[in-house]
């Protein structure tokens, strides 16, 4: 494959686009739909591509995107009900299948030393009452999933599972808390929701500039510069230019800053 | 006075003549003056009754002037219009003279127009008078008399009026179309082969909510399809049910591009027709370089089946 462009293309199973509900959108089955979420709308098993794009598609009571490709971009979508929706419909994938999950999005390149031909733009997507919008394949060094300004609308269990890859997301909204969940028990893909990642972890990362919120721990090799600084402090430890390190204590009385060398 | 007599003999014959048909004709008699066929120039007068006697001339007189008559024999040339032949019974009156002398004598009795044999064949039109108008005609024509070309222009206003068989022609003056008569796709730029029937035959299949299908039979194999790609446009209000695509292009070299378009992705699609899981739409193949490119726009795609597959499969080389 060289190359696909999807765009404005509406994915979903022929049962929910021809029922008589007509409030939403080409007239797919709303709340009440219970039909298992078995089709991929999309499979890709790509390599050497020039560019994957999906943009401005809708997908509507199916399964996730099963995305493997080395260059592309996922933008702009609407997953409605897909995966594991609202309804809570499951799907019929057997238990050892990734697709049992009920994923909107399987990330599912194989994990692999990062060789720099990874290129992927995954931003202002809307997932609507998908369970489970991103799975995140297994550990693959030196690579990480950065999704931009996605909406979450409940109800929904966690933005990330991975089992092992590094997702960041910046600037999510709707979602519901920070948690998200590792993937432990890969002989069966339904037990995901047990194993919730423990906390602090760099696993999975939220940085949320407008909340100003960040969920994980940062190494940053510059200069801080800052007006003013809270928190506690009783955990700061600061190193001098001669590689000494002092730990910074509080003297409870007077609040002032005790230093002690380590 | 000389007594003036003419036979019973008279005999119509209608002009033969090589410019269009009128209404005239010839009439012959023997006169004969006190029982002996009378010679030289006589004037004749003729008037038409519907009548043996009595009664109002129809049409006439018309005076046949100098007529020469040997041995009583003579003929003249008489033209009453189309009018006073109606259907009905007629007599002629004939009235002679000397030529240019005196007044003329009438002759008795009046004459019966009868019809010349092979004039007989009229009768079977009896009731056409002038040209036969359309409301005369009653009854199904045969179809042998509907053969051949009709150059005029046709208007079939009744709406119940159908249309059974093929079409031929150029389908561009069509216009008020339904959505559930566009079964088709109305254009596609052909493979570089010129193959412009790439995607195969088609029948009209059923309505569901509304939307008219088309199913339409592609070719399985790989090696059926063609190079040089193109692009097919699909028309608003239906969507094409296949039992699934191949899009592939194994072992080509040239680089090869599918566009489907759509006229809005409320529109039109494609669905998935079998019944066992299959994918709808397979593009490239596994494990296999190509320079395939396909895109998608403006349209939907669904999955009659709602089992463990795929809609939309792209495959290429092995992942890495």
């Amino acid at each position: 494959m060289a190359k696909v462009d999807l765009d404005h293309v509406w994915f979903g199973y022929w049962g929910s686009m021809t029922n008589a509900n007509l409030n939403f959108g080409f007239s797919p089955s709303t709340f009440g739909d219970t039909a298992p979420h078995n089709l991929i709308p999309i499979n890709f098993q790509m390599n050497f591509n020039e560019d994957t794009v999906v943009q401005h598609c809708h997908f509507t009571y199916v399964n996730g995107i099963s995305w493997a490709t080395d260059h592309g971009s996922l933008a702009e979508n609407l997953f409605e009900f897909a995966g594991v929706g609202g309804a809570g419909p499951s799907n019929d994938w057997p238990p050892s299948s990734v697709y049992s999950l009920g994923a909107a999005v399987y990330c599912v390149e194989p994990g692999q030393t990062y060789n720099g031909n990874k290129g992927w733009t995954i931003r202002d997507n809307n997932f609507v009452s998908c369970s489970i919008p991103y799975y995140a394949s297994p550990a693959f060094a030196g690579m990480v999933y950065l999704s931009q300004n996605d909406t979450f609308e409940s109800p929904l269990s966690a933005p990330v599972v991975t089992e092992g890859t590094r997702w960041v997301f910046l600037n999510p909204r709707g979602y519901a808390g920070s948690q998200s969940l590792l993937l432990t028990n890969h002989s069966d893909y339904t037990k995901w929701a047990v194993a919730a990642i423990p906390a602090p972890t760099n696993l999975v990362v939220i940085v949320d500039l407008r909340a100003q919120t960040n969920s994980s721990d940062f190494a940053y090799g510059g200069t801080v510069r800052a007006k003013g600084f809270s928190g506690n402090a009783g955990g700061l430890t600061l190193t001098n230019a001669a590689g000494a390190k002092f730990q910074v204590l509080v003297n409870s009385a007077t609040n002032g800053l005790i230093f002690v060398p380590q | 006075m000389k007594k003036i007599l003419t036979s019973a003999l008279a005999v119509f014959f209608a002009l033969l003549k090589s410019h269009a048909q009128s209404s005239a004709f010839t009439y012959q008699g023997q006169l004969n003056v006190s029982g002996t066929p009378a010679s030289g120039s006589y004037d004749l007068v003729f008037a038409l009754y519907d009548s043996a006697s009595g009664g109002q001339p129809l049409a006439g007189a018309q005076t046949n002037t100098a007529l020469v008559s040997t041995n009583g024999v003579f003929t003249a040339w008489l033209d009453f219009g189309e009018g006073p032949f109606a259907g009905g019974s007629r007599w002629l009156e004939v009235g002679t003279r000397p030529h240019g002398t005196g007044s003329f004598t009438l002759l008795t009795p009046r004459q019966p127009i009868t019809a010349a044999p092979l004039a007989l064949f009229a009768k079977t039109a009896g009731s056409l008078s002038g040209y036969l108008s359309t409301t005369q005609l009653t009854g199904m024509l045969p179809t042998t008399q509907l053969a051949g070309t009709y150059p005029g222009v046709l208007t079939l206003s009744n709406p119940a009026n159908g249309f059974t068989g093929s079409f031929t022609g150029s389908g561009s003056g069509l216009t008020n179309l339904q959505a559930s008569a566009w079964v088709k796709i109305i254009a596609q730029t052909p493979p570089a082969n010129g193959d412009t029937n790439w995607f195969g035959p088609w029948t009209p299949g059923t309505q569901t909510a509304g939307i008219q299908e088309a199913i339409m039979s592609l070719p399985r194999a790989a090696d059926q399809q063609h190079p040089g790609g193109g692009t097919i446009w699909l028309m608003p209000g239906n969507y094409y049910t296949y039992t699934n695509i191949y899009v592939h292009n194994s072992g080509w070299t040239t680089p090869f591009t599918l566009n489907l378009r759509g006229a809005g992705i409320t529109a039109c699609g494609i669905t998935y027709a079998g019944t066992a899981p299959q994918t709808v739409v397979t593009v490239g193949q596994a494990n296999t370089p190509s320079n395939l490119a396909f895109s998608m726009h403006d349209m939907w795609i669904a999955s009659a089946v709602n089992a463990c597959t795929n809609i939309l499969w792209f495959q290429g080389n092995a992942l890495n």
